[in-house]
């Protein structure tokens, strides 16, 4: 048997091998997560009004000189009732500043929503017409943004949070962020 | 009988909730009008991912289709309107992907993949079609020769 007959023979095999690859690759992964657009990009202009009237507005501008979560949340959004104690957790630890945005709700919903469990942002921007939330790229609720302290998106969780998500994947981008915002200054 | 009137009447649904996106929106032209159809037949609703904005009754749809249609009132170009699409939700959101060369294997592979198994096919018939004759030596030949004539007188 010749060299070229024994590679011949093995080809298909190669190819279903490779194929077999990037097919186990994919079945593990949600088609319904899509990869952020924004990564390693600013965050969108925006100014928007507050649920609670006393803080006025919410806009890009306050995101910058600091790490945030900005959480994207509803009260008809069944998810959103467990992440929140979670989100009270973190803001408990005091590592970031979270900033929420409302998402096609009722404002009156939301105040006596946040009353019953607690209020873990520092501002909250309500979204009626979820036109900011598009320019986020965001496609349902819950999802949660990091931004960093130059008001650029560095990571996006699609889907509730939870405390493994939080300290598996937040945490140690935060430790870098906090390291890369000392050596800069 | 019955299942004739059903039909008819899923149909006339179907035919009233794609009525019902193409009246929603008032263009200033037909142009505009045809152009807002052509978008949304080419964006993907990203919850009901394998439908169009166009069919998608889901509110994210409803809300990009909104977003689509303010554009082109406002005269931006196709490719305009799917840019800043793909900005925020990345690729995915076009219905049909890019053509350029990370996707050349997308477009392309089927095509290629059948083309080598007709290659192969067609090859392995030639290769059975050479083996059928087996060579003989000179001895043989001759006897095949006068068996061969034999059987011709014969007939």
């Amino acid at each position: 048997m010749g060299i070229r007959k024994i590679i011949t023979a093995l080809l298909p095999l190669l190819i279903f091998a490779v194929l077999i690859a990037f097919l186990w690759h994919g079945i593990g992964r949600d088609p319904h997560v899509l990869p952020s657009a924004l990564l390693n990009k600013p965050a969108p202009t925006f100014t928007v009004n507050t649920v609670y009237k006393s803080q006025k507005t919410f806009s890009n501008q306050d995101l910058h000189g600091k790490i945030s979560l900005v959480n994207v949340w509803a009260t008809w959004c069944f998810v959103c009732k467990r992440e929140h104690q979670v989100l009270d957790q973190i803001a408990n630890q005091d590592v970031v500043t979270i900033y929420g945005l409302d998402y096609k709700d009722n404002r009156g919903k939301a105040i006596a929503w946040l009353s019953e469990r607690g209020d873990p942002y520092q501002k909250i921007g309500f979204d009626a017409t979820g036109r900011i939330a598009i320019n986020w790229g965001v496609y349902g609720t819950p999802e949660t943004f990091l931004v960093d302290q130059q008001g650029i998106i560095r990571y996006k969780h699609v889907g509730e949070m939870t405390m493994a998500i939080w300290q598996q994947d937040f945490l140690p981008l935060i430790a870098k962020l906090k390291h890369k915002g000392i050596v800069h200054e | 009988m019955n299942k004739i009137m059903v039909i008819i009447l899923l149909s006339l649904c179907a035919m009233v909730c794609v009525g019902k996106t193409a009246a929603q929106y008032q263009f200033a032209s037909s142009a505009q009008q045809q152009q807002f159809s052509d978008i949304t037949h080419q964006l993907r609703c990203l919850v009901c991912q394998n439908e169009d904005l166009w069919d998608s009754q889901a509110k994210l749809a409803a809300d990009l289709r909104a977003e689509v249609a303010s554009m082109v009132q406002q005269g931006q170009s196709n490719q305009q309107i799917k840019a800043y699409m793909v900005a925020r939700y990345g690729d995915f959101i076009l219905y049909k992907p890019r053509l350029d060369v990370t996707t050349y294997l997308l477009w392309f592979g089927p095509l290629v993949a059948i083309l080598i198994g007709l290659w192969i096919v067609i090859s392995s018939i030639y290769q059975n079609n050479k083996r059928t004759l087996p060579k003989l030596s000179e001895a043989q030949q001759a006897k095949l020769d006068l068996l061969q004539t034999k059987g011709e007188q014969h007939d």
